[in-house]
């Protein structure tokens, strides 16, 4: 019962006492503490937990993808985060802005904030336009207007209407050039051929010096030629009044067509204007695709290596069946 | 005496004073040590895993989904995976995968009827067959060039090169079964007097108990002899007893060419009605395995068999179709395909 630690190769912490231990194992504790509160405070994404924020208020009718937790930039930087997202009695969606003290300089009384256009595509983000210096600074918990953007579908009613108009616009030509009958001008074109080939004949006569006027209409054969020749006139006339007589309302139609078409373009451009934007917003997401594709390929094959490593350790290698090495079809008899 | 060898042992051997200690709590450290040994243990029993370069998984994972894709008569689809594997392996200079993938791809190929491209494919495998240590592949290439031969209609040159394969003493079981088959075939095609003899042979090779795919492609079979003693009733009931076996495995290719043999069948008795029926079903089947080559063929028989019918809006349209398939159209944008 009398037993003595032995003190050759023993450990000093069995020499210290028990308070002294505990004091270690303390001092240890708070060692530890201390080091995750310097590294959450010079870590970028956790050092804003101690800065010092302010509060700004927004209000909008559709959330179009914000959360808490969407950031919030003002001149492009970011400044801060949404922190609340509540229902206002009049069913309007109230947010809760805690932006960075430090930037409080740039978000004045005439600050403007503004849904980002990138929400419609999932990337949700409030813009502030930073204000006029000779304005006085917002004051914490003041509400700011926000501008929200247009949803898709809005868009897409803005568009219609000018699809529409290209569409009438086409029927109209489509009209126009269903009237017009190719056969019709063919033949004007041939009769016009011939009446000038007569007329030719005529004034050929006329100058090979065969005789007046007189003897120009008392010549029998040039007096044919003459009559063939305008009875070939006026039918081609008449073919040429009727042609333009179905020609006419499609002229007026193409008046009407030629009128609406400032409106029309007008619309266009602020169709394309509008495309562009979206567009751009597209392209931005779609330049960060290849990058995302090879990290999605590169954590696919380290995760991949991992499922290798586990499905050859024990116990797990004997229960999942080796892969098939098959490389050749099987045989089988013909089928036809 | 058990009990004092126990004794002894547990005298013997001691656990280090450190384990012996207790905590304040009065706990053995005993435990804990056996739990870390054991992770050990665990730790030692894995192994790292082999990382092989990322041509070798890529054409081994092509040539695994083509082989799933012609396991499911996607041939469309498993040539494309087929090919994938056959450009990786030119890539590496990989012979024997070269091999493969081309004789893979004259598989699919003639599961759609496609002889001319089998051929080509064939002609490859060959090729480099002939330059190499491929002797086992030779019997393959020369039992799917048979097949080939007999789609383009070619039975004698098919029968010939069966012969050949069933004479060679080393040409493997398989293979020796799968050339029983295709000579009884070609037998019947020809006419031969000894068709009846070789089905004879395929029957006693066969045995008692074949796999159902056999037993079913030996019923069709049975059916053709039927057929060629007059006997229609019997031809009838063995392709339906076929047909029912096809429809167990879900066996595409086998359901369409039995619905196919038997629509004939039907259609040589003047059986309007069944014929297009069994012809409708097959068209089906054929298209969805977008096999341009069979479908123009029973689009042609479905055509004689609605003008057979008067149906000439039918008949028209059936010649339609087989005409867009015959100007190369894509089967997948047949109607039939279009299902959502």
């Amino acid at each position: 019962m009398s037993a003595t630690p032995p003190q050759g190769h023993v450990h000093y912490i069995h020499r210290l006492s028990y308070t002294a231990r505990e004091r270690l194992v303390g001092a240890f504790v708070i060692f530890a503490i201390a080091l995750v509160f310097i590294a959450l405070a010079f870590n970028q994404q956790t050092a804003r937990f101690f800065a010092s924020k302010f509060t700004l208020h927004a209000d909008l009718h559709n959330a179009m993808g914000i959360s808490t937790d969407t950031p919030v930039t003002a001149s492009g930087l970011f400044v801060g985060t949404v922190s609340a997202i509540t229902i206002t009695p009049d069913n309007r969606i109230a947010l809760t802005m805690k932006i960075l003290e430090k930037y409080h300089k740039l978000i004045r009384e005439d600050s403007r904030a503004e849904v980002s256009k990138l929400s419609l595509l999932g990337n949700s983000a409030i813009d502030i336009s930073a204000g006029s210096p000779n304005q006085p600074l917002i004051p914490d918990g003041a509400t700011i207007p926000l501008q929200e953007p247009l949803s898709l579908d809005q868009i897409m009613a803005q568009v219609a209407p000018v699809l529409q108009d290209v569409k009438t616009t086409l029927m109209r030509i489509d009209a126009m050039s269903q009237q017009i009958d190719p056969r019709a001008v063919g033949q004007v074109v041939n009769n016009l051929a011939v009446v000038s080939g007569n007329l030719k004949a005529i004034s050929t006569q006329l100058a090979s010096g065969q005789g007046t006027a007189g003897k120009l209409i008392y010549d029998k054969t040039t007096g044919e030629n003459t009559a063939a020749a305008m009875q070939a006139l006026a039918a081609t006339l008449k073919q040429t009044q009727a042609s333009l007589k179905s020609v006419q309302p499609l002229l007026s139609n193409a008046n009407a067509a030629s009128a609406d078409l400032p409106a029309l373009i007008a619309q266009s451009r602020k169709l394309v204007t509008q495309l562009n934007t979206t567009m751009g917003s597209v392209n931005y997401q779609l330049q960060a695709l290849p990058d995302m594709v090879v990290r999605t390929r590169q954590i696919l094959d380290n995760t991949d290596q991992t499922l290798q490593a586990i499905q050859n350790t024990w116990p797990i290698s004997s229960s999942v069946p080796k892969p098939s090495s098959t490389v050749i079809t099987p045989v089988h008899p013909p089928n036809d | 005496m058990t009990d004092k060898i126990d004794i002894r042992l547990r005298e013997q051997w001691s656990p280090p004073r450190s384990l012996r200690n207790r905590g304040r709590d009065g706990r053995s450290h005993l435990p804990i040590f056996i739990g870390v040994l054991l992770a050990v243990l665990l730790t030692a029993c894995g192994s790292r895993p082999m990382r092989q370069p990322a041509v070798v998984v890529n054409s081994e994972s092509d040539m695994a989904l083509g082989m799933r894709a012609f396991q499911d008569n996607n041939y469309t689809q498993a040539q494309n995976y087929f090919a994938r594997a056959l450009t990786q392996y030119r890539s590496v200079d990989a012979r024997a995968g070269e091999l493969n993938a081309l004789i893979d791809l004259a598989d699919s190929a003639l599961g759609q009827g496609e002889y001319t491209a089998a051929r080509y494919y064939l002609g490859e495998a060959d090729r480099i067959a002939a330059n190499g240590n491929f002797a086992a592949l030779r019997a393959h290439t020369a039992l799917l060039s048979a097949y080939a031969d007999m789609q383009a209609g070619d039975n004698q040159q098919a029968a010939s090169q069966l012969d050949t394969l069933l004479s060679d003493p080393a040409t493997p079981a398989d293979i020796r079964q799968a050339a029983l088959f295709a000579r009884a075939q070609t037998a019947f095609d020809l006419k031969s007097v000894d068709a009846t003899a070789w089905l004879g042979k395929l029957g006693a090779a066969l045995g008692k108990n074949p796999d159902v795919l056999s037993a079913a492609r030996y019923q069709r079979l049975q059916a053709i002899a039927a057929r060629a003693n007059n006997n229609t009733q019997q031809a009838a009931l063995l392709y339906a007893k076929a047909l029912d076996t096809y429809r167990t495995a879900y066996y595409r290719p086998g359901i369409a060419a039995t619905l196919e043999e038997w629509a004939d069948l039907s259609m040589q008795q003047k059986n309007w009605n069944a014929a297009k029926n069994q012809l409708q079903r097959a068209l089906d089947v054929r298209l969805s395995m977008y096999d341009r080559t069979h479908s123009i063929r029973d689009l042609d028989n479905l055509m004689q068999t609605d003008t057979a019918l008067g149906d000439t809006a039918a008949a028209q349209q059936s010649s339609q179709l087989a005409e867009y398939l015959k100007k190369g159209g894509d089967p997948a944008q047949m109607p039939m395909n279009q299902r959502e």
